[in-house]
């Protein structure tokens, strides 16, 4: 790949759809980590049932999904660190905040709807 | 200075959504806004199948993909990966044949993409978000 | 940054409409296409009018049209492609719901 510019663009991934019934969730993950090697700087957001994707305990494999669940924990790796939550989604769905990774952070609606508006380039999945 | 629009594509051919991508690069290039790409990715990468047979009566999506690309130079750029799990192939003859194929003739055809599409990958997805002004997912 | 909401469905199948709402700021603006030209008589983008009226709402006339959808709203503004193009660059980012 010739010449990405360094990093002057922020993306923003949101997530809006349950992680198994469709691929989605993992087209979003795949395009994020690439972004991520690219050193681009990405955050990832969860929003709707988007939230499903991030809930602890999850066992894709009793129903023959690959697990992309457990590729989130290499988010770290390409260091983005900006996952966000929306408060309100987890409480409408009555969800504990017990994730399977540790650095989400849960942001009431206004204030996620903010981070969401400070980012350049907007994919939703 | 030209405005510089990229149009990420997620929507299938025969979907009218896909009709709506094409439109928005029909109106950038009747107002002097270079598109510098369309990335096809999730069930938008279903636009490139060579093969698709749509009924002549019925909106040629593919046609409309192929006149942006050789009349108005606008690059396609697909998602290999998202397009190989939905059976899109640039290495038909890449595999072992099998007693049922040694059967008949060989195949001469490599490829089930056609051939206006740039067989590329999130790479360029990435290239595009950085270079355009503007960025579309539809 | 001020943000185009692209709405692609009918918010009466599926929650995009909602979620447009729930994440627009008061110098954003809300475009209807495709389905979502279903959304001009949804009693949620109508209650926006009055909760929200900073927000400006735009739809495409072809597909409304398309799909006899029509709405005395004065505050909805009918617009064309070459329209939609001029929104995009308009405003600082965008993002499709659909």
């Amino acid at each position: 790949m010739s010449d990405v510019t360094q990093a002057t663009k922020t993306v923003a991934i949101v997530n809006t759809q349950a992680p198994f019934s469709s691929a989605a969730g993992k087209e979003a993950l795949d395009a994020a980590l690439i972004f991520g090697s690219f050193e681009q700087a990405i955050s990832l957001f969860f929003i709707g049932d988007g939230v499903f994707q991030m809930i602890g305990d999850q066992n894709a494999s009793s129903i023959a999904v690959k697990d992309y669940l457990k590729t989130f924990s290499a988010l770290e790796f390409y260091d983005i660190e900006n996952i966000y939550l929306c408060k309100e989604s987890l409480n409408e769905r009555n969800l504990p905040a017990n994730f399977h990774i540790d650095n989400i952070q849960v942001l009431a609606q206004n204030e996620f709807s903010q981070r969401l508006h400070s980012h350049h380039v907007i994919y939703r999945f | 200075m030209q405005n510089t629009l990229a149009l990420v594509v997620t929507t299938p051919p025969n979907s009218n959504l896909t009709t709506s991508a094409i439109n928005l690069v029909h109106a950038a290039i009747e107002n002097n806004v270079k598109v510098i790409g369309v990335f096809f990715y999730q069930d938008g990468v279903l636009n490139a199948a060579k093969h698709l047979s749509i009924p002549s009566d019925e909106f040629q999506t593919l046609t409309q993909w192929q006149q942006l690309n050789s009349r108005y130079d606008v690059p396609l750029y697909l998602c290999i990966s998202a397009a190989e799990k939905r059976g899109l192939t640039d290495e038909l003859n890449n595999h072992e044949p099998s007693s049922h194929e040694l059967s008949h003739e060989p195949s001469q055809e490599t490829s089930n993409i056609d051939s206006v599409f740039t067989v590329s990958g999130l790479g360029e997805l990435v290239e595009l978000t950085s270079k355009a002004e503007r960025v579309v997912q539809l | 940054m001020a943000m185009l909401h692209i709405v692609r469905d009918s918010g009466f199948t599926s929650n995009a409409l909602a979620q447009c709402l729930n994440m627009s700021l008061p110098r954003d603006a809300i475009l209807l296409m495709d389905d979502g030209c279903y959304n001009l008589q949804h009693p949620l983008l109508l209650a926006a009018l009055t909760k929200q009226p900073d927000i400006s709402i735009y739809f495409v006339s072809l597909h409304a049209n398309a799909r006899a959808q029509y709405s005395e709203q004065t505050l909805f503004t009918a617009i064309t492609f070459d329209d939609v193009l001029k929104l995009i660059f308009t405003f600082d980012n965008s993002i499709t719901w659909s």
